[in-house]
């Protein structure tokens, strides 16, 4: 080490920055060289001068200063760090918010399916009154679970026995009608139609809308039934599940739906039924098929729930659906849903489908080879079904 | 948990943290234990009271604004003479207002040190409180020729004891350049020092 490397050396010397072999190595070097020991001694000095100097201190009044400069900016800061805090409270408060108006809403359907139902003399003595509490107590759900099968039952279907209702059984006892009834009550919601007058203060007749080849659905629509109906389509709309590539979406076929429903309606007749008003026949026949009036009055009573589906489809509005839960069928122990007029098989997405007829030879042969959906076939509604690798549409011939 | 909780109120980062959730007392805290230390650190860079003051009361500000940026890893006085540094290089360039760029008096000087006045005791003479005065002028005046790096490197070390590391961090340049400028800055004031007599 030269000496202009010792020199290089001296500050970090002086502040103690120097491991302890470099410091031995050079501290060698200045015993030895007086004149390098001078110039470092004169660094130490002018150190020593400057750290004698006195401290200044602040004056009395700089914090006081700061406070001053800064106190618009602790506000904000605060409001900063507020703003900060608050955000998971309005998280808090809008999950509230959502799930209250999820509730709400569900009222208002249960509600609403409520208000929208059959006279109560329109059921037989024997079955007991489904004046469901305010509150809506059962689920509705289930209820048109057991509905569709009650309808099943009606159609001569031998199903799961425990699955089977009550009502059913009523059903096939019940005498033939050759006229559909339907009734429509509005509760406490809409004002007495003028036709209606002569009612039951607390029910309200349908007026008979003109049929359906005459009229589109839409326009068939009762006005004082449309308040009611109009808000059903629009929850229908928003809670009813849509697939998203309706295979094969056939107009008949929708119909045939509607018409099943109004079926359903029409053999609302209790075992021994009141004699219905001229008012209800008209309606009873525009909802039930055209074609199909004899069979309707072989069917089970419908509960309320499903008249007032029919109601709405009898209008020319979608089939009111359960308002979060579709109706299902189990069939060949498998579960389908109700979505737009066809009950899919549980698990159909997009799939396509192949398109059968019951009663046709390709009908015929898939059920030969696919026994295990002789319920299936039996039954009457547009099902959508798997059978092996295939999905079939099943429909009945119109 | 209450006792963890004053303990860590009493650190830096504690008070740093406290500062962050909105409570001003901290900041005041940490205003209270860094303020003569910025204040020294201002003065010696600059060398006049007036813009020393200015400068650490913007220091704080600075630093109560930009509270959120401060690193942990840190320590707050490196970050507030990192603060303080740059502001009175920026006062330096704006204002001019050093002594040696008006070509300051001793008697300016003189004003403009602190602790003059303290130096009148009872120990010494009115002439020996007038030389003292007089050097540490002197002192201020030298110091204040140095280049900046220099003089920001010297005023760490001397006046803050700040490792090579440390000042390292606050002037952003590796430890063998502030060794360098150490270096430099003490021969520099050697040889001033020598041409005034003093040493």
């Amino acid at each position: 080490m030269n000496r202009d490397e010792i020199r290089d050396q001296f500050s970090p010397l002086l502040d103690g920055e120097l491991a302890a072999d470099e410091r031995a190595e050079i501290e060698a070097m200045l015993s030895q060289d007086a004149e390098l020991l001078r110039e470092l001694d004169s660094l130490k000095r002018v150190d020593d001068l400057y750290r004698a100097l006195p401290r200044p201190q602040t004056p009395d009044n700089f914090e006081s200063a700061v406070s001053e400069r800064i106190r618009p900016k602790v506000v904000s800061l605060k409001q900063r760090h507020a703003r900060r805090n608050v955000w998971p409270l309005v998280a808090i408060a809008a999950t509230l918010l959502v799930t209250a108006a999820f509730l709400v809403n569900r009222m208002q359907s249960a509600s609403d399916s409520m208000q929208i139902a059959s006279a109560p003399e329109s059921y037989p003595a024997s079955r007991p009154t489904e004046s469901l509490p305010q509150g809506l107590a059962k689920d509705e759900a289930t209820r048109a679970s057991e509905n569709a099968v009650e309808e099943l039952q009606a159609l001569g279907y031998t199903g799961d026995s425990a699955e089977m209702t009550a009502p059913a059984a009523a059903a096939a006892a019940a005498p033939e009608r050759s006229d559909d009834v339907a009734k429509v009550a509005l509760h406490d919601s809409a004002p007495m139609p003028e036709a209606s007058a002569g009612v039951a203060a607390d029910s309200v007749v349908m007026p008979a809308p003109p049929p359906a080849s005459e009229a589109a659905p839409e326009q068939a629509a009762p006005a004082i039934a449309g308040v009611e109906i109009r808000e059903m389509k629009t929850e229908a709309e928003a809670e009813a599940p849509t697939p998203a590539a309706e295979p094969e979406p056939l107009p008949s076929e929708k119909r045939e739906i509607r018409t099943s429903r109004g079926r359903e309606m029409s053999v609302s007749a209790p075992a021994s039924p009141p004699p219905p008003a001229p008012a209800d026949q008209a309606v009873g026949q525009a909802m039930s098929a055209p074609s199909k009036n004899s069979e309707a009055s072989e069917r089970a009573p419908a509960p309320r729930k499903q008249q007032s589906d029919a109601a709405a489809t009898s209008a020319g509005r979608p089939e009111r659906s359960m308002p979060f839960l579709p109706p299902v069928l189990r069939l060949s122990n498998r579960v389908f849903e109700l979505r737009e007029g066809a009950f899919y098989e549980r698990g159909y997405k997009t799939e396509a489908v192949t398109p059968l007829v019951r009663g046709t030879a390709d009908a015929s042969e898939v059920l030969k080879a696919h026994a295990e959906f002789a319920e299936v076939f039996a039954a009457k509604e547009t099902i959508v079904f798997k059978a092996g690798d295939t999905w079939y549409r099943l429909r009945t011939q119109d | 948990m209450v006792l963890l909780r004053e303990a860590r109120a009493h650190t830096d980062a504690g008070l740093v943290e406290e500062c962050r959730k909105g409570d001003p007392s901290a900041f005041d805290e940490i205003v209270r234990r860094y303020k003569d230390r910025v204040y020294n650190v201002a003065y010696r860079f600059l060398g006049n009271r007036e813009d020393a003051l200015d400068v650490s009361q913007e220091v704080f500000v600075r630093a109560y604004s930009s509270i959120d940026s401060f690193r942990g890893a840190a320590q707050v006085y490196t970050w507030l003479y990192s603060i303080a540094a740059n502001l009175a290089r920026n006062r330096l360039r704006d204002g001019s207002r050093m002594g040696r760029d008006k070509g300051i008096s001793l008697e300016a000087l003189h004003e403009n040190t602190p602790g003059l006045a303290d130096s009148h005791d009872a120990q010494h003479s009115p002439r020996d409180s007038a030389i003292a005065s007089e050097t540490q002028a002197l002192l201020q005046a030298c110091l204040g020729e140095l280049p900046e790096h220099y003089r920001l490197a010297f005023v760490l070390r001397t006046f803050e004891d700040l490792s090579y590391e440390e000042i390292a961090e606050v002037m952003g340049c590796p430890v063998g350049t502030v060794k360098s400028r150490l270096n430099q800055a003490r021969q520099m004031l050697r040889e001033r020092l020598r041409e005034h007599a003093i040493l």
